[in-house]
């Protein structure tokens, strides 16, 4: 806690409007069922038989899913409504395919602290049962009831990863309150192991991510933290037209992230100030894991809202990290300011064989590319590629090779956290909503804007947050689902990147018998074609593990090389393409399709 | 009668939503060829704000149904309605309304210059250079707007043509100039050179601390790790002003206690106390009753060195909300600042009276009372406070050092100290914790125990690298390792 004494705090005045009275409107929101959810799965769009034009199609009610999100606005402009939402792709029932774990928000509580978060609301699991033959490329199940998670709290973000090395994915959820940690039982169910586990975090928690700092083969936790809130703490803030409006984060004092030592035993051990990662304390939003100066240690990034970004530099498995983001360039944009940032994505944009860096930001600071120019060092080119746009607050977004020609591209999903004038005006009741965005990478020259070609759902708008990547229907290119917030999450079935050659990866480490997280896989032969397995990145969300690349039209078996967590260097030679192959360290690869 | 007081309400918010519906929602074209222009929705904004749009709307309306009015008029009724619209960021409303004054008075470079900066505001950098080309070709010596143009040139990533403005308008804006060469050379890689014209801005613009950041990415550029590392601590908020008298103007229209609020912030995070100090000021002015005015203004005037003007501003803040905290504390800060202690303890148990469930206030008035030598009161506050709420770990470590080390010897109490360290730490393992547990036991006479804390504290402070900790630490070793620790 900063204490009142201590000049050393220098801030601006943090004395934002308060409103002495407020007038509760009911903004009458409900969540809708929808009449699709009973149609299913009847009808799919014959844009998937291969002859449209359009890069994605939202194809989110012949899935099944019918996951609406509801942020519990009741006209008092609370800083959480705007922040969620998110959500997860993951296989938890080991069946080959991904499935889906989709977040809740609403309602907020009235009272104190925010333990007064009244949890009156239901997350939902999704079990893809996709049919072998690509009949039915995607339908979700709704098996919540089954799978017996709980929400404890005002739901933020999920992050996933095998925390005891028994070959099934575990899940966190992170929480404006106590956030959970749910084991998989491997039978379709999971247990809240939070207590036991010691991993809870009281505060408002965003995105988290599992990742092996010490390289003991066990997945330790990191979870970033935003500000203090309490729906007490409620402030008056307003619009540059005197209008009553979302605050900005900055009314309200950071709160320090969180880093969990994983003791193998199914408890954690919490070694924030040991590691050094609580102070400074920053409004954290995302966060993604990398070995960022290729010493062979994963680094943390974390992107703060209004506060410099964060690069925490592993020392060498010490426990100890040190933030180096403004010597590295990644803390703040070419002109020195911090910008409120949301979400992250790490990849090699530009094929020289180190990982780029993308962070999405608010609407009248445009979103920023790092460009890792070695030596651990990056240089903010965003203008130089081409992503130099106002007009967008970016929330999810994801490097997927969308196309399949082997450069990755860039997908955006958008929406305001204060109130957009146009929409005020025409009455909407929740005036946010922004279109998303794809851009596509010119063979790492530059990237273009083509969301007018990317299909229905990038033309919509929506008050978009979450955007988790993944190949759902296993044809070998990467789909999106998007998060929205106050609205029902979108399933965009991507329906150009098959039509090209490709070859799917599933890294297996088999000391630990779980995703190779942090491994690197490259395309031998293909220079700078190399993706990382990780899950996190993005906003709020938890990834497919799989990494895909995308051979244009190249289909000669491929040789792929591995580097394991911990720097071994294995090859798989004659690799067919157009299908997953499971590469498992010391064992022949397995073709899964 | 209840029901009657009902049917009144329900009457008059029919009357009020009457009244926004009779408002329309746009202002149509006063001639063939112009656009109308949408006109923001004004229920729910500050009355002065509203009550200034409707009466602008009401002149331009008068003056276009005026017969016979001249473009040029009818130009400066579109272009001041859009200017009250861009004042208050209504940028859709702005630039139509910019749009018909440039049609109307295509010779006017105020309205093309103006919807130049409001596209560059909002990120349309291709609308903004042939805005800007267009206002520098009818009124070559419009600077401000070369300087702009080469700001967005800079923005699309068209070095050469930007490179070109900048060096044009080098003797009349000599540190913008630099300043956009420098960003030039450092994206060029030029990194010698990119230091020479940083350095000159900031040789000539010392406040302008956002500059310390280019400079550092050029040493960096240059392998000068250890000056980069220098410049990177100085960075802060301070930029470069344009100096451009036509979008300057836009400020000088914000009415009303929220705008002008919003004006001084902006004013002040970037290093502008006085012209935050203006803005804040015509906010009292506009709202007398501003507690967030007053609060602001005070802070600003700490940023100026104006100790004593700001303990009054915000010592009459508080007095108009002895509840809010932001005052509070800033008066705190003031007074302290000032080293008025008694005043400040007065705050402070002024502050707990209205709230006693705040920890902050708790330790700080104890803190303070133990600074003034009055430690009885000082462990009566935090006892309460302990007894009430035993998890918090700030109250209770301050609660255990009192009871640990207190000059006054007759509230010492090294058993209670003892076992609630012993808690504090059982909750978070720390190395000053783990000190308060070594002063508990140095109370007790229990000399090697308190030693072995203080070593165990020395080893956690160095395990996170906490260099100051570990040396301030290591400075009270020796208070333990005589027989008589106790002090």
């Amino acid at each position: 806690m900063p204490h009142p004494l201590d000049e050393r705090r220098s801030r601006p005045p943090s004395h934002e409007w308060r409103i002495v009275k407020f007038a509760v409107v009911s903004l009458g929101y409900r969540i809708a069922t929808s009449l699709l959810a009973l149609i299913l799965f009847a009808v799919w769009p014959g844009s998937l038989s291969g002859q449209s034009t359009a890069a994605f199609v939202d194809v989110t009610a012949q899935t099944g899913l019918d996951f609406t999100h509801a942020n519990g606005a009741a006209g008092e402009l609370l800083l959480p409504e705007v922040i969620g939402a998110g959500g997860a792709l993951f296989d938890f029932d080991n069946d080959g395919d991904l499935d889906l774990f989709a977040i809740q928000s609403g309602p907020l509580g009235g009272r104190g602290s925010a333990a007064d978060v009244r949890p009156r609301v239901h997350h939902r699991l999704y079990r893809n049962d996709r049919s072998p033959d690509g009949r039915v490329p995607v339908r979700f199940t709704d098996v919540t009831e089954r799978g017996g998670i709980t929400a404890a709290g005002y739901g933020m973000g999920a992050a996933t990863g095998d925390i005891d090395n028994d070959g099934w994915v575990d899940l966190y959820v992170t929480n404006l309150g106590s956030n959970q940690l749910f084991r998989n039982n491997g039978n379709g169910t999971f247990t809240d192991i939070t207590a036991k586990s010691g991993t809870d975090d009281p505060r408002w928690s965003t995105s988290a991510t599992f990742f092996d700092y010490d390289r003991d083969g066990w997945l330790d936790l990191f979870v970033a933290n935003y500000v203090n809130f309490s729906p007490s703490m409620k402030r008056g803030c307003f619009s540059a037209g005197s209008a009553r409006d979302y605050c900005n984060p900055a009314v309200y004092a950071p709160t320090p992230d969180k880093l969990f030592h994983n003791n193998r035993d199914g408890t954690f051990s919490d070694v924030t100030q040991r590691s050094g990662v609580g102070v400074p304390s920053g409004r954290g939003l995302g966060v993604l894991a990398s070995d960022f100066n290729g010493d062979g240690f994963t680094d943390l990034y974390v992107a703060n809202d209004g506060d410099a970004n964060q690069l925490w530099i592993n020392e060498r498995g010490s426990g100890v990290f040190r933030d180096e983001a403004l010597l590295t360039g990644v803390a703040v944009n070419r002109m020195g300011q911090p910008q409120g940032s949301m979400g992250i994505d790490a990849g090699d944009v530009d094929r020289d064989g180190d990982e780029d860096l993308f962070v999405t930001n608010l609407d009248n600071e445009g979103n920023t590319l790092y460009v890792n120019v070695g030596d651990g060092l990056f240089e903010d080119r965003t203008t130089e590629f081409g992503l130099f746009k106002l007009g967008f607050t970016g929330f999810g977004t994801r490097f997927i090779d969308y196309d399949n020609d082997g450069w990755l591209d860039v997908v955006v999903v958008n929406g305001a956290v204060r109130h957009l004038s146009q929409q005020v005006q025409k009455g909407d009741p929740y005036p946010l909503k922004q279109r998303s965005q794809l851009f596509r990478n010119d063979r790492g020259r530059r990237f273009e804007d083509v969301s007018s070609v990317a299909g229905s759902a990038f033309a919509q708008l929506h008050v978009a947050r979450g955007a988790a990547t993944g190949d759902l229907d296993n044809d070998g290119d990467t789909d999106v689902v998007m998060f929205n917030n106050s609205g029902p999450a979108r399933v965009l079935l991507n329906d150009v990147g098959h039509r090209r050659h490709w070859l799917g990866v599933r890294a297996i480490d088999s000391r630990y018998r779980r995703d190779a997280v942090q491994a690197r896989v490259s395309i031998v032969g293909q220079r700078g074609v190399a993706r990382s397995v990780r899950t996190d990145g993005s906003y709020c969300v938890a990834n497919d593990p799989r990494v895909l690349f995308g051979l244009g039209n190249d289909s000669a078996a491929q040789t792929v090389r591995v580097q394991w967590a911990g720097g071994q260097v294995e090859e798989f030679r004659n690799l067919a393409v157009d299908r997953y192959w499971t590469l498992e360290s010391g064992k022949e690869p397995r073709a899964s399709r | 009668m209840i029901r009657l007081a009902a049917a009144i309400v329900i009457g008059l918010i029919a009357c009020h939503g009457a009244h926004a519906q009779s408002e329309s929602s746009e202002i149509p074209p006063a001639r063939e060829g112009l656009h109308s222009v949408p006109l923001p929705r004004l229920d729910g904004l500050e009355a002065a704000v509203s009550d200034q749009i409707r009466e602008q709307r009401r002149a331009f309306e008068a003056l276009s149904a005026a017969g016979r009015v001249s473009g040029g008029k009818l130009a400066s009724g579109y272009g001041d309605l859009g200017r009250l619209f861009h004042a208050y960021e209504f940028f859709d409303s702005a630039e139509m309304s910019y749009l018909n004054a440039t049609r109307l008075a295509p010779g006017d470079v105020t309205w093309v210059h103006l919807l130049g900066y409001l596209y560059q505001q909002t990120g349309r950098l291709e609308d903004a250079a042939s805005r800007f080309e267009q206002a520098i070709r009818l009124q070559p010596e419009d600077r401000a707007a070369t300087v702009r143009l080469a700001q967005v040139y800079l923005g699309l990533n068209r070095l050469r043509e930007a490179r070109e403005l900048f060096d044009s308008v080098a003797t009349i804006f000599p540190t913008l100039a630099r300043n956009g060469l420098g960003e030039i050379a450092l994206r060029e890689r030029r990194y010698e050179e990119a230091v020479g014209h940083f350095r000159a801005v900031l040789e000539r613009a010392p406040q302008a601390s956002s500059i310390h950041y280019s400079l550092a990415m050029a040493y960096r550029g240059l392998g000068r790790l250890d000056e980069a590392r220098s410049h990177l601590k100085q960075r802060g908020n301070g930029g470069i002003n344009v100096g451009d008298p036509i979008a300057d103007g836009l400020q000088s229209l914000v009415r009303g206690e929220r705008g002008l609020v919003a004006r001084g912030r902006r004013a002040y995070e970037t290093g502008q106390y006085k012209e935050a100090a203006a803005a804040f000021a015509q906010a009292i002015k506009s709202a007398p009753g501003s507690v967030t005015a007053r609060v602001n203004l005070g802070l600003t005037h700490m940023q100026l060195g104006n100790t004593v003007e700001a303990v009054a501003l915000l010592s009459k803040a508080f007095e108009l909300a002895p509840d809010d905290p932001d005052a509070a504390r800033e008066l705190l800060r003031a007074l302290l600042r000032l080293r008025r202690v008694d005043d400040a303890i007065g705050v402070l148990s002024k502050s707990r009276s209205i709230n006693r469930d705040d920890e902050e206030t708790v330790v700080s008035l104890a803190i303070l009372l133990a600074e003034q030598s009055r430690f009885a009161e000082a462990v009566a506050v935090l006892d309460e406070d302990h007894r009430r709420f035993p998890e918090r770990t700030t109250t209770a470590t301050t609660l255990a050092r009192l009871l640990a080390s207190s000059p006054d010897r007759s509230l010492r109490d090294g058993a209670r100290a003892l076992a609630v360290a012993e808690g504090v730490y059982a909750a978070e393992p720390t190395p000053v914790h783990g000190e308060t547990v070594a002063l508990a036991l140095a109370e007790l006479s229990r000399c090697d125990e308190a030693l072995a804390w203080m070593k165990r504290a020395i080893a956690g402070a160095e395990k996170t690298n906490d260099a100051a900790e570990t040396a301030r630490l290591k400075s009270e070793v020796p208070k333990y390792e005589t027989a008589s620790c106790r002090r």
